[in-house]
């Protein structure tokens, strides 16, 4: 197993978000994690990069415990994550953007062919190149915040809410990139509103409800179920 | 005329040095380091303390008193700051309120009440004019501002550590989960600053020939009000203000019914910026 | 038999307490002392409070006061008003102190003048200068020199003894220095001297080239600045380094050796009113500046010696007449010619504040000297004799 969590709960304060979550990614492999607003889906995604600690449990990754190490620490080992909403840095270049990581794991990629291959997918980046990132526009700054994920050559992407916001068009071809990622050996866990686009493309899912995982299997046998299909794809 | 803008721009530079450490540290934790200013007098004694008993050489206090306040700054952050981050804002204010009144006792407690004389020997460019003088430490004070502003503006923005920096400025939980060890950028943040708040301290401390406990307490709401102007979390705007600042409670302090202290000129200065420009002259 | 034994213990413990209490009441005479040994004041908390400690022990071994041991009591008030009144009140109520004396500035000598007035305690204030101090009532008092003296003895000496027309008042902005730069200004003006600048700056600032330069611009033949030494030090290095090259005049604020060390050669020809006279070979005097060097290996200044003499002034007047507080302050009123005293000596007291010939020191190669000394009842009277004028 690439990611294995073992019965985590995780709280803002006093408030409990996540009771007893476990859940595994397997190599090559895209799991989604499907459920309602402020079901705790990003939550989960921000405890397994490290950015929210956790109450209980372990995380696996690779087979160490990382349940205890920085999140940049475990950015170091393979995890890269794209956040919510294109999250970027408003302030630095496009290219400042990418090349902030590339310049924390110099020795192990060559950058300009990194660069080069996150260009020829998106190549509207390639045009705004320095161009401050604020200045993009929303679907921009998605293929940004995927970029950047992917210049650190992940071996598992943590994939938060990447539709919302973007017109339907720009959504499948979101999609379709993802896809093609997971076709070059990339591991992916995505949280996902839109879950028929999710469970399409992944290989297995999850569904949080209410902080716990009620319900997890196939994506073909979740797209089935009578509870997924009354409570999510509204038929 | 000229005489008093460049007296009003050393000022400035004393100011602005003391802004800037408040600023980056704004900048990148939103708190308000209300504690920077025990940095200065820090920085003043122990560079009093090399001077006493090391050598009577300006660079060897300067150096020492930057370096032991950039330690000292930067266990402040993990002993007083980092624990109470994620409380309600107010709690780190008020903590390091605290610890500057505290670290005013613990000076007078270690080297008594009384203030010391601050003569270091030192050789550098001076100039006397008929109309303008300004001497050694005026010109050392305000060429050592130039020269750490220059050399600051050029790693934030030439370098991967500035690259990385910045990033920390704008999203600190993005920069964490792109591979950038946050804690190792905030504590070199604190470095920089305190060894500049400490380098302050020296430099003035020659200045003005004197070193005390209480001698934080007023540079510390001018920075402030300096940080206010210039627009939180800006570096520029925090040397331009600084020394804006200066300028204009000099030239204000000279027209002759205008009867009011600096100090209410400075804060009357950041009042009406506040009316007018409520991110300050610079803030984004 | 159970129950007389316990009367009896409790009785005995009873007289035991009593005894002790009496015991120690009879032991020493309680003297209450303010200081601001924190903050920013720090430094004249601690000359002030030394020196009334050297007094303490001074009178000890002299005798006491009729054979009993005299005892300091003192707390910090950190300069504050609030905690002033707060410690006043602690001093009276639970350490039953005889007489207050207050070390510390004017605003909280002002505030613990009206506990001790309300509290029917006898007080006094040491260096505080501000007027309103004695007027809290008739139980209140100063051995240093009321600001209108002081200011007013600056005057005459600016314009009479020094010629000087033109006058710039750089003042601080507090009790201390307004109320001083008041008395000079009126003073001043009576004599026919012109004020051509005037302006305030904060305690604590140490910046003053730009009212410096204003000041050379109006061309004075003298600067009044009433305020501290530190503050001072400032002032007067940066009035030479502006090439101001009129006369420089301070108050008793200046009077610290640290003054000097701080303002370096700048110093020289500097004038200040003071009462400490170290040319004196007053034995008083001499005693008191060195033994207070070696108790403390700083050199005193004028605020220890004041007080010093405030410690030395109230033990005499329990000697004199015991520690009933109406007989104190009866007595307090009829003091005349009072030589055991560092500074000075006092004449008397007028209104409650304490009279004396009023000093004009120098700084000659870096060092207070004496320079003039006024007795004429016009400058140096509370309220001079000549009403006429």
């Amino acid at each position: 197993m690439l990611l294995n969590l073992q019965d985590v709960e995780i709280a803002y304060g006093r408030i409990k978000v996540l009771w007893g979550i476990s859940l595994c990614v397997g190599e090559g492999e895209i799991v989604s994690l499907v459920g309602a607003n402020g079901a705790g889906k990003s939550t989960l995604i921000k405890g397994i990069m490290g950015i929210v600690p956790l109450r209980k449990g372990c995380i696996n990754f690779l087979g160490h415990d990382i349940s205890k190490k920085h999140p940049w620490e475990r950015a170091k080992m393979g995890i890269a994550y794209i956040p919510e909403g294109g999250r970027v840095f408003p302030d630095l270049t496009v290219e400042d953007n990418l090349k902030l990581i590339a310049s924390l794991c110099k020795n192990e990629l060559n950058v300009r062919k990194r660069l080069d291959m996150i260009y020829s997918l998106f190549p509207v980046l390639r045009e705004r190149l320095n161009q401050k990132a604020g200045t993009l526009s929303g679907g921009e700054r998605q293929m940004l915040a995927i970029g950047r994920a992917l210049m650190s050559k992940p071996k598992l992407l943590l994939v938060d809410e990447v539709s919302m916001g973007l017109m339907p068009k720009l959504v499948s071809s979101v999609f379709e990139t993802l896809k093609a990622l997971k076709d070059s050996g990339i591991s992916m866990l995505l949280t996902e509103q839109n879950v028929s686009e999710a469970l399409a493309i992944s290989d297995r899912g999850y569904v949080l409800e209410n902080g716990r995982i009620t319900l997890s299997g196939n994506s073909e046998e979740l797209l089935e179920n009578e509870q997924v299909k009354t409570s999510f794809l509204g038929i | 005329m000229l005489q008093i803008l460049v007296d009003a721009i050393v000022l400035g530079c004393s100011y602005a040095l003391m802004a800037v450490g408040l600023n980056m540290v704004y900048g990148l934790l939103r708190i308000i380091h209300v504690a920077h200013a025990a940095l200065y007098t820090l920085g003043a004694y122990v560079g009093l303390y090399c001077l006493y008993h090391f050598s009577s050489s300006l660079w060897l206090s300067l150096i020492f008193g930057a370096i032991f306040s950039a330690l000292i700054g930067t266990l402040m952050y993990r002993i007083i700051y980092n624990p109470v981050l994620t409380a309600p804002r107010y709690v780190p204010l008020i903590a390091g309120a605290g610890v500057f009144i505290a670290s005013q006792e613990i000076f007078r407690l270690l080297a008594g009440p009384y203030p010391y004389p601050f003569n270091a020997s030192f050789k550098f460019l001076s100039l006397t004019h008929s109309h303008l003088r300004i001497t050694e430490t005026q010109m050392l004070i305000i060429t050592f501002m130039i020269g750490a502003f220059l050399c600051l503006y050029l790693v934030i923005n030439n370098t991967n550590l500035g690259m990385m920096w910045r990033a920390c400025t704008q999203d600190m939980e993005l920069a964490a989960s792109s591979g950038i060890n946050v804690n190792l950028i905030i504590a070199v943040n604190f470095m920089i600053g305190s060894a500049l708040a400490g380098s302050a301290g020296v430099l003035m401390a020659l200045y003005r020939n004197s070193v005390f406990p209480t001698m934080g307490a007023m540079v510390s709401y001018k920075a402030f009000v300096v940080v206010v102007l210039g627009g939180f979390g800006s570096i520029p705007g925090a040397a331009i203000a600084g020394i804006l600042l200066a300028v204009a409670e000099s030239l204000l302090g000279m027209v002759p019914l205008f009867n009011l202290p600096r100090e209410a000129i400075a804060f009357l200065v950041m009042v009406l910026v506040l009316m007018f420009k409520p991110k300050g002259l610079f803030g984004r | 038999m159970r129950r007389f034994f316990s009367i009896a213990a409790i009785a005995i413990i009873s007289i035991c307490g009593l005894l002790s209490i009496s015991a120690y009441a009879q032991e020493t005479v309680k003297v209450g002392f303010i200081a601001p040994l924190t903050g920013f004041a720090a430094a004249d908390g601690y000359s002030s409070l030394e020196s009334a400690k050297l007094a303490v022990d001074y009178v000890n071994e002299h005798g006491g006061i009729k054979g009993k041991k005299l005892e300091l009591v003192s707390y910090d008030d950190a300069c504050q008003p609030d905690q002033a009144s707060a410690l006043t009140r602690k001093l009276i109520e639970n350490d039953k102190v005889t007489v207050m004396i207050s070390g510390s500035y004017s605003s909280p000598s002002r505030a613990a003048a009206v506990i001790c007035q309300q509290a029917k305690v006898p007080f006094t204030s040491t260096y505080a200068v501000h007027p309103s101090i004695v007027e809290a009532g008739e139980y209140c008092h100063r051995i240093g020199m009321a600001a209108p003296i002081q200011g007013r003895t600056g005057g005459y000496f600016a314009v009479r003894e020094l010629g000087a027309k033109r006058i710039a008042l750089l003042i601080m902005n507090n009790d201390f220095g307004v109320s001083l730069a008041e008395a000079l200004k009126e003073t001043a003006i009576k004599l026919g001297a012109q004020i051509v600048y005037e302006k305030k700056y904060p305690l604590g600032e140490t910046e003053f080239r730009n009212y410096l330069n204003a000041i050379k611009a109006a061309d004075p033949d003298l600067i009044y600045a009433p305020g501290y030494y530190n503050e001072a030090a400032n002032i007067v290095s940066q009035a030479r380094e502006v090439g101001l090259k009129c006369w420089l005049m301070g108050d008793e604020g200046y009077d610290s050796p640290k003054f000097i060390e701080l303002a370096g050669a700048a110093a020289n020809g500097v004038f200040i009113t003071t009462d400490l006279n170290r040319d004196s070979e007053r034995p008083m005097t001499q005693f008191f500046l060195k033994n207070y060097k070696e108790r403390t290996n700083i050199d005193a200044d004028m605020v220890g010696a004041s007080a010093f003499d405030a410690v030395m002034l109230v033990s005499h007047i329990l000697n004199k007449v015991g520690t009933d507080a109406n007989k104190i302050i009866e007595y307090w009123d009829t003091i005349e010619n009072f030589e055991d005293c560092s500074t000075g000596p006092i004449l008397m007291f007028q209104n409650r504040s304490a009279i004396r010939p009023m000093d004009i020191q120098i700084v000659l190669n870096n060092q207070f000297r004496y320079f003039y000394r006024y007795y004429e009842p016009e400058v140096i009277y509370l309220n001079p004799p000549s009403g006429g004028k």
